[in-house]
């Protein structure tokens, strides 16, 4: 899922100033179940939102949505009434669902949290990172374990000789990734998997490729 | 809960609402505009509640969590005691005195603890 962070409320509270009507919209996919942009979340915010003002003997009304998904039209279409009556809109959802939101309606919107990275939670409120997006998956010939981001270097024929007793030489707190795919293909007796060179990748289809953008042709109509 | 000046106390059934009651029953001045939230575990109370609390006119919060090693759910009470401490860093970004929250432990047998610490919060005569 798309993991966040919730921006320090400090800059939350510079971002909404000047405004006097706000809607804080939340987003029940992955935000929510990361513990930072469902409709809890987007409560808490709001409370701050007006204690804020309220102290600051500011004037602000502040609404409350939460969405199944900020990043489908139909679900930010059903926010219409609230969104015209508020002056900006505050949003908990990911990037994706700001930008829908903003593409959708002519009013600020602002994003609340930073969208950190695709990952899984390993403990209640510690989440890592799994999957790079990068558009040409090689998770099949490395036991599941993408050394896009669990390898700090990206490396595709790991490890380097920074990897010492399991760790990364960039963070002794990180797994190195490449000893993460070693005992994973152990554990399926894949290890012969481990002698192939791996080709270099098409890193067009990644990010740096420029923006993507994905059709399928037995759905798109143009 | 919604007049100024007012100290809401949130506490557990089976801690702080019966030193309240012990309290109570040995006649201990405790303050009028005093509000007793009982949650069935601590573990149950957000930062939105003492936010919300101070919002309707709470001039100060008292969480009371059961102590460690004699709650019923220990993840509870302590999670609680984090709850107050992310409450009172959102009072320092807001610029609002954190000290308006305060995090303590209590048993059900002690009403006097009780009495005390609501007075201590309150801070004025009790009337």
């Amino acid at each position: 899922m798309i993991i966040g962070e919730q921006k320090p409320l400090p800059e939350i509270l510079d971002m909404v100033q000047g405004y006097v009507h706000i809607l804080v919209a939340g987003c029940e996919a992955c935000v929510a179940v990361c513990l930072v942009g469902g409709a809890k979340e987007v409560a808490v915010i709001a409370a701050a939102l007006r204690l804020a003002a309220k102290e600051k003997g500011r004037e602000l009304q502040v609404e409350e949505a939460s969405l199944v998904r900020q990043c489908e039209w139909e679900y930010v279409e059903s926010l219409k009434e609230q969104v015209e009556r508020a002056d900006a809109v505050l949003s908990t959802a990911c990037g994706v669902g700001v930008q829908t939101m903003a593409r959708k309606y002519a009013k600020p919107v602002l994003p609340a949290i930073n969208t950190t990275f695709l990952g899984m939670p390993e403990q209640p409120g510690f989440w890592t990172e799994n999957c790079g997006a990068c558009g040409d998956c090689v998770l099949d010939e490395t036991g599941g374990v993408c050394p896009i981001v669990r390898c700090a270097k990206s490396m595709l024929n790991g490890p380097c000789g920074g990897s010492q007793g399991g760790k990364c030489e960039v963070n002794p707190d990180t797994e190195c990734g490449w000893q993460l795919i070693y005992d994973r293909l152990t554990q399926l007796g894949q290890t012969h998997l481990l002698t192939r060179v791996m080709e270099p990748k098409d890193w067009s289809k990644e990010r740096s490729g420029g923006p993507r953008r994905l059709i399928r042709k037995d759905i798109y109509t143009p | 809960m919604r007049e100024h000046g007012s100290l809401v106390v949130f506490c557990c059934s089976r801690s702080g609402a019966l030193a309240a009651q012990e309290a109570r029953t040995q006649g201990l001045p405790l303050p009028r505009q005093m509000h007793l939230v009982e949650l069935t575990c601590l573990g149950q109370l957000s930062e939105l509640h003492i936010l919300n609390a101070l919002y309707d006119g709470a001039e100060k919060v008292l969480v009371l969590a059961c102590y460690e090693s004699n709650c019923a759910s220990p993840p509870g009470s302590n999670q609680a005691e984090r709850k107050v401490s992310l409450a009172k860093e959102m009072l320092n970004a807001i610029g609002t005195d954190p000290g308006r929250v305060r995090f303590e432990r209590i048993a059900a047998v002690m009403g006097a603890r009780f009495a005390t610490l609501v007075q201590e919060t309150y801070g004025g005569d009790g009337s």
